[in-house]
């Protein structure tokens, strides 16, 4: 018979490694979401932004 | 599907669905961890037992998302389909996060089960195996220059590598093994009691809508990058 108190420590270590690979992978691939999005932003602002006849090459 | 399956198409349809499926999972996980915590200790294994509503469902997604990954790279070989392409490609850094999750998180369940943190037995030998399929996927991919061969290259990989999964669902009735059999989706019905179980789907459904969830976010910047590359190639003309 196994004591809940005794393998305790195992659990958390376990959620805290799960929930923060989780948590940090929604932050990464969010943040790298926006940046790709504020990039082509400033590209289709920049082609705007450029005469006429250059934009028609 | 594949009326959908156009970069364009893709971008307004995700867009719609994807913060109601950030909100399903978020209130999913939500539910799950608190499942998680409110079922009793198990009867032999105490409170060690909630390793296993993440071991578990990171496992399930880690091989879900290679079956997608190689399904995704069929489709771009045979098909040529580029969203195919962009879907497998962002699907590996993913897959090999949720396999890294149950290696680690089984480890930390082996080691009050076991007494180890590691044998080499059939089931974590092959689940080891298909962390590096993942990575040799996502090494491939980067190693040759041309987007094309790279493509082809790394969805020949994917292919071979599908045989690793029979391998790893049955290697616990092939080999003799440290490794639990499969108590839940077996003939006769779960051998879990039913207070394990609602958790442990909760969880499972949490991990399965964040996959899908991360992949879209990934799909998304992938095409909003390519459209900045096109742009600038424009600009550079």
């Amino acid at each position: 018979m196994f004591s809940a108190g005794k393998y305790f420590a195992f659990v958390w270590p376990a959620y805290a490694i799960s929930l923060g690979a989780l948590v940090l992978a929604v932050t990464v691939v969010w943040r790298l979401y926006r940046r790709a999005r504020a990039k082509l932003k400033e590209f289709k602002g920049a082609a705007d932004e450029r005469p006429r006849n250059a934009r028609r090459g | 599907m594949f009326a959908y399956a156009n970069p364009k198409r893709f971008m307004e349809l995700s867009g719609r669905v994807l913060p109601w499926l950030a909100g399903v999972t978020a209130i999913l996980f939500a539910v799950g961890l608190y499942l998680s915590f409110a079922a009793p200790p198990d009867y032999q294994q105490g409170d060690t037992v909630r390793i296993m509503f993440i071991h578990v469902p990171a496992a399930w997604v880690a091989m879900m998302a290679y079956g997608f990954l190689a399904l995704a790279s069929l489709i771009s070989l045979v098909n040529r389909h580029p969203l195919a392409d962009v879907a497998a490609k962002q699907a590996a850094p993913l897959g090999a996060m949720f396999t890294a999750l149950a290696l680690v998180t089984g480890s930390l369940w082996g080691r009050p089960m076991w007494g180890a943190y590691w044998v080499w037995d059939g089931r974590l030998t092959s689940f080891l195996l298909l962390l590096f399929l993942y990575l040799g996927y996502i090494a491939l991919r980067n190693a040759i220059e041309s987007e094309t061969r790279a493509a082809k290259a790394a969805a020949i990989l994917a292919l071979i590598g599908v045989v690793n999964l029979p391998i790893i669902e049955f290697s616990v009735q092939w080999w003799t093994t440290l490794h639990q059999g499969e108590s839940i989706f077996r003939a006769g019905g779960p051998t879990i009691a039913a207070v394990f179980l609602w958790p442990l789907f909760a969880m499972a459904a949490a991990y399965t809508l964040l996959f899908f969830t991360l992949l879209i976010v990934r799909i998304r910047t992938d095409i909003l990058e390519r459209r900045a590359r096109a742009l600038t190639m424009g600009h550079a003309a």
